[in-house]
């Protein structure tokens, strides 16, 4: 029972993003083999100890437990987390940031000129979603306090 | 004494004339002598174009599309924009106000509305030359060369914009040379104002000695949280994250020891440029040796800023070597359309004084054809490049 209990613990704290639809493939794919695997070994029975486990049915369970939990944990390990994929330039810094000499020299060895140009017009679009205007009479006016 | 006394009045009225002149001419409020301050104003004054407006000005600006009323009303309605840039290009002394002690934290907050400018001037210049007026059209072009030579500054990138304003100038010139193609006295008063200019564009190893001293000031113990943020974020991978803890958790040591190997590659780097080598063989000895710079950083904590710091200087070499091309090729076209102004028809060779396609060290290779003549380079510019650079420019019969 302690590699159930293991697996479960495991299971339990590990930090997976399940996919329902390759689940069912990984599972799918499990059966049949176990499918095979169970005609083949009927021919075999008695012949070893192995054909034994295989026939027990908490050994299956364990296996095909133990193989969900990889397979859930190479597919999780394959797609990019939401925390960790970098969001474009424009997204997180500021229009100052954006136009410094270092973020423009790494956009220069990203892409040479034309993306210093792109970094430099994202930082413009930026610039242009500016407060509304405010008139020079309300400027004075709030600045009297009136 | 009749005479006199005839003459008093007018002479007082002279007097006081005089007086009013002179004491206007002392008390006028004072100009400014910075051609920065009009930059950053004409800057604030220009909106950005809408998608439309800056489309139709970039196919007018490629020579796609004739002259439309919307783009003679866009000018017009910013032509208080162009009289600073005009104004501000005139001055000598440029001063943008950076604070060159910041390093990496320097902001260039102008340089995406100087290539708008630049783009409205050239828009003004077309219009200009298609009006016939191809003087004034000229002018605005030596006002875009000298935006460009202000913009260019101590920095790199600061230098790559000034590259990219006046490389705009020139390809602006070629398509105005046509409409000055019978006038010999202009196109011989161009060619030298073209010379000036390229003789005063600042050498690549300048702009590349003044970044090291810029960037060397973020390489100090103080500024190492600052330099991470810059840096880190913008640079894919472990590498960079490695990089950034040695330098947050560098002691003053590694920091001399990071300056003294940052300023050694600058100057190999100015010492490459400095040896005059043609072109390939140069941009092959630049990327071999950023390479070894930038490349050895892992096993040498002392080269950790350097892998970070260092400008793609072979591809700045490229764009450089690109403009004194086209500078080349413009100063031989004005010297071939002059002496077809003079002679009724283009020369069957090149002069003897043509400059040279700085690609190859060899003159360009001249072609005439019915309505135009071309200049091409003989070495392509890249390996990677289908073919090498050429210039065209058209005949009016």
């Amino acid at each position: 029972m302690r590699p159930l209990r293991d697996i479960k613990r495991f299971v339990g704290c590990a930090e997976v993003h399940s996919i329902p639809k390759v689940n069912k493939a990984v599972l799918d794919g499990l059966m049949k083999e176990f499918a095979t695997t169970r005609s083949d070994a009927s021919l075999r029975a008695g012949r070893n100890i192995w054909s034994s486990v295989v026939h027990s049915p908490l050994a299956q369970a364990t296996a095909v437990a133990a193989l969900i939990v990889i397979g859930t944990l190479v597919v999780v390990s394959r797609t990019p987390r939401e925390s960790t994929r970098r969001p474009p330039v424009a997204e997180t810094l500021s229009v100052a940031d954006m136009l410094t000499v270092g973020r423009l020299n790494a956009a220069c060895r990203r892409g040479g000129l034309p993306e210093v140009e792109r970094q430099c017009e994202q930082a413009a679009q930026k610039l242009q979603n500016r407060p509304e205007r405010i008139s020079m009479e309300q400027l004075i006016r709030e600045m009297k306090g009136t | 004494m009749i005479t006199l006394h005839r003459h008093t009045p007018r002479m007082i009225v002279s007097a006081v004339i005089a007086l009013l002149a002179a004491n206007m001419a002392t008390s006028a409020l004072p100009e400014t002598d910075n051609a920065a301050l009009l930059y950053y104003q004409a800057c604030l004054l220009y909106a950005q174009p809408d998608e439309t407006m800056g489309q139709m000005l970039a196919e007018y600006r490629d020579g796609k599309i004739a002259s439309t009323e919307t783009i003679r009303k866009h000018v017009e309605a910013n032509r208080h924009v162009i009289d600073f840039v005009v104004r501000a290009a005139d001055m000598a002394q440029c001063d943008w106000g950076y604070d060159y002690s910041e390093g990496l934290d320097i902001t260039l907050t102008h340089l995406s509305a100087i290539k708008r400018i630049a783009y409205l001037v050239v828009a003004d210049a077309r219009l200009l030359a298609e009006q016939g007026d191809y003087q004034t059209a000229t002018d605005r072009c030596m006002a875009l060369y000298r935006m460009g030579l202000h913009v260019t500054d101590r920095m790199a990138i600061t230098y790559l914009v000034g590259v990219s304003v006046s490389a705009l100038a020139n390809r602006t010139v070629q398509d105005v040379l046509v409409e000055m193609s019978g006038d010999a006295k202009a196109l011989n008063q161009l060619k030298i104002q073209l010379t000036r200019i390229q003789e005063a564009f600042p050498p690549l190893q300048y702009a590349i000695s003044q970044e090291g001293q810029v960037l060397a000031a973020s390489i100090r113990k103080e500024k190492a949280e600052d330099t991470v943020n810059d840096l880190a974020p913008d640079e894919k991978g472990s590498g960079a994250d490695s990089a950034g803890a040695r330098i947050l958790a560098g002691d003053k040591a590694f920091f001399e020891r990071n300056r003294t190997y940052w300023f050694n590659s600058i100057a190999a780097l100015v010492s490459v440029l400095d040896s005059k080598l043609p072109y390939q063989q140069t941009h092959a000895k630049l990327d071999e040796s950023v390479n070894q710079m930038t490349g050895s950083w892992r096993g040498n904590p002392d080269a950790t800023f350097t892998s970070l710091l260092l400008p793609a200087v072979s591809r700045i070499c490229l764009l450089t070597t690109r403009l004194q091309a086209q500078f080349n090729a413009l100063r031989t076209a004005t010297d071939l359309y002059a002496i077809r102004a003079r002679t009724g028809q283009l020369p069957s060779v090149l002069p003897a004084d043509a400059p040279v396609d700085p690609f190859s060290g060899k003159p360009f290779v001249y072609e005439v054809a019915a309505d135009h003549f071309t200049l091409r380079c003989q070495e392509k510019e890249e390996a990677t490049k289908a073919e090498a650079n050429q210039y065209e420019f058209k005949i009016r019969q």
